[in-house]
């Protein structure tokens, strides 16, 4: 089986931070990138999967140099290889990057795409399903449980809100988003993450290896301002030694529940 | 192109509450985006149309298909078809599980701009303009959405529900396009998951705990919260690492709480948990971290050791 992890590496923002000049994002001096919360969780699917029926587990993200982070740890709890498409990508338009990952899972073909639910950043919580779209794999999102069906199909658990389980089975091939939790993430030991960087890393221009993905037909949306949470702040804080602090919440408890 | 096709959500024979909500948000960017349908599709929709008289519809298309229950599938060719036909001028979703599964697929199909979670809309002379958080809720973008009927998703929660049930609307069937191919994807059974039959949702005083308790054990929290006369409520991270049940999870993947009082003790406040909480009448929130985004919705702040604080609690009174 081959399946194809989508991951991000996302930024995060220093507790004090500036915005750029045209006020339109936040000055990169002052991000941080990581590996996606979700991320580890497909990734491990995937690598599980792959142990249990063969086959390999190729990542792949989509930005510059700075989202090799991601694959690198992929590829340190064992995936096998990694492709970068080399584009940045709007982080407000939910679709720009699933145009570019399904011009490489139409080259790669996988039997399975295992997507975080979301980003933790942008947190659109829309690009599998959408590249599930553009090269038209049946999908489900937000994923909880994944068992092996023969004959290609999958048994997968959908959550739904206040936990409710909606089990479905799936044909093969599919996009499925993993939600945190669907498993326990291995760690990747100092040897492993040496190894990882032995692994093959393909770097792709999406203009010139024919990796364009599905035509873009819209531009994204148009991002006309950024600010910060309004209500942000808005907490009268208590100060004080730990049995003051407690006293107050306690009048506090008590006052609103009279 | 005009007005807005709303997608209803319902799950085993009820509307779900998202699909009023949609209709809050909508009444409120005014004549612009009118009128308002509200697309049914599913086995027995017809059964549910009562439920979508709601203030603000304008017509309920009722989309009869041979699938029982939620299916990406069915319920996006059904969909994808309506459009092709109402040609609305924005089509809203709920920001839920549901939508997830089907939202995305939909836009990159048929060419739409998309985006989600959002949590204001409204039409600024011609153009349709939303907002939604960015870098995990720190800040907030506002878009505007070009092109043709556009999608969005509308956060849970963000919108009052609305309450007193409108005058019937007009009723219309309308043909669930694509449904006689063999479908790739098909219902197996609910499983009810939680043996915790415990209800958060109408609990006055919640103690909520989150990933900042640390390595303690929740049943420390689990008495706390019987000394002090609340009921325990948990973020996502307690309940992913096996600690709690979905049933006490307070957030956009558990439940939405509005009690007289929400103690957080440790909840950071991901957008997703704030999504289930904000309207709590009374919120008192202990972090260690000065910046979390939890204080920005609560009424009361502690920067500190909750450890501390908690042994000093005393029981609520009746």
């Amino acid at each position: 089986m081959r399946i194809m992890v989508p991951v991000k590496s996302v930024a995060v923002p220093d507790e004090e931070f500036e915005l750029t000049s045209d006020g339109l994002d936040i000055d990169p001096d002052f991000l941080d990138f990581t590996s996606n919360e979700w991320d580890p969780f497909a990734v491990e699917q995937a690598l599980q999967m792959v142990e249990a029926a063969g086959g390999e587990v190729i990542v792949v993200t989509v930005g510059g140099k700075e989202a090799e982070e991601a694959l690198m740890a992929a590829l340190a709890m064992g995936a096998d290889r990694a492709i970068r498409v080399d584009i940045a990508v709007a982080g407000f338009d939910p679709l720009a990057a699933a145009r570019h990952l399904a011009g490489v899972v139409a080259r790669e073909a996988p039997d399975l795409v295992l997507c975080g639910v979301q980003s933790s950043d942008a947190a659109h919580g829309a690009t599998g399903v959408a590249l599930a779209g553009l090269v038209d794999y049946p999908h489900i999102a937000v994923v909880k449980s994944i068992a092996s069906d023969p004959a290609g199909y999958l048994t997968v658990g959908r959550e739904l809100e206040g936990g409710v389980v909606q089990q479905m089975e799936i044909r093969l091939p599919a996009v499925l988003t993993v939600q945190s939790g669907i498993n326990d993430p291995r760690y990747a030991n100092l040897r492993a993450i040496k190894q990882a960087r032995g692994k093959p890393l393909e770097v792709v221009d999406p203009a010139s290896s024919g990796l364009e993905g599905a035509a873009g037909r819209g531009s994204g949306p148009r991002l006309r301002q950024i600010y910060e949470l309004k209500d942000r702040a808005s907490a009268e804080m208590i100060r004080g030694g730990p049995r003051e602090v407690a006293e107050r919440i306690n009048e506090i408890i008590a006052e609103a529940l009279r | 192109m005009a007005g807005t096709l709303v997608i209803a959500e319902h799950r085993r024979g009820e509307l779900r509450q998202v699909t009023a909500e949609m209709l809050t948000a909508l009444r409120g960017a005014g004549e612009a985006l009118a009128p308002t349908k509200i697309l049914l599709v599913g086995a027995g929709v017809t059964a549910l149309a009562d439920q979508a008289d709601i203030p603000g519809v304008d017509e309920i298309l009722l989309c009869e298909t041979s699938a029982e229950h939620f299916d990406p599938w069915s319920v996006e060719n059904a969909i994808a078809a309506v459009i092709a036909a109402e040609q609305p001028r924005l089509i809203a979703f709920g920001h839920t599980v549901d939508a997830m599964s089907v939202a995305p697929a939909l836009a990159a199909k048929l060419g739409r701009e998309l985006t989600t979670d959002v949590t204001a809309l409204r039409d600024e002379d011609g153009a349709i303009v939303v907002e939604r958080p960015i870098y995990g809720g720190r800040l907030f973008a506002e878009l505007e959405l070009p092109g043709e009927g556009p999608i969005v998703t509308i956060r849970p929660g963000q919108f009052d529900a609305a309450g007193a049930s409108a005058a019937r609307a007009g009723r219309r069937v309308v043909d669930p396009q694509g449904a006689a191919e063999s479908s790739p994807i098909c219902h197996v059974e609910f499983l009810e998951g939680d043996t915790d039959q415990i209800d958060i949702t109408t609990a006055d005083f919640l103690l909520a705990v989150g990933r900042g308790i640390g390595d303690e054990d929740l049943d420390r929290y689990a008495d706390l919260a019987g000394e002090i006369g609340a009921t325990l409520a948990v973020s996502r991270p307690l309940v992913d690492s096996g600690q709690a049940t979905g049933a006490r999870q307070v957030g956009q993947s558990g439940k939405t709480v509005k009690p007289r009082v929400y103690l957080a003790l440790g909840i950071s406040g991901a957008p997703q948990h704030l999504a289930g909480m904000r309207d709590a009448d009374c919120i008192i929130a202990v972090n260690q971290d000065p910046d979390a985004p939890i204080f920005g919705v609560a009424h009361y702040g502690v920067v500190g050791d909750l450890h501390e604080i908690v042994d000093e609690l005393v029981p609520a009174p009746d």
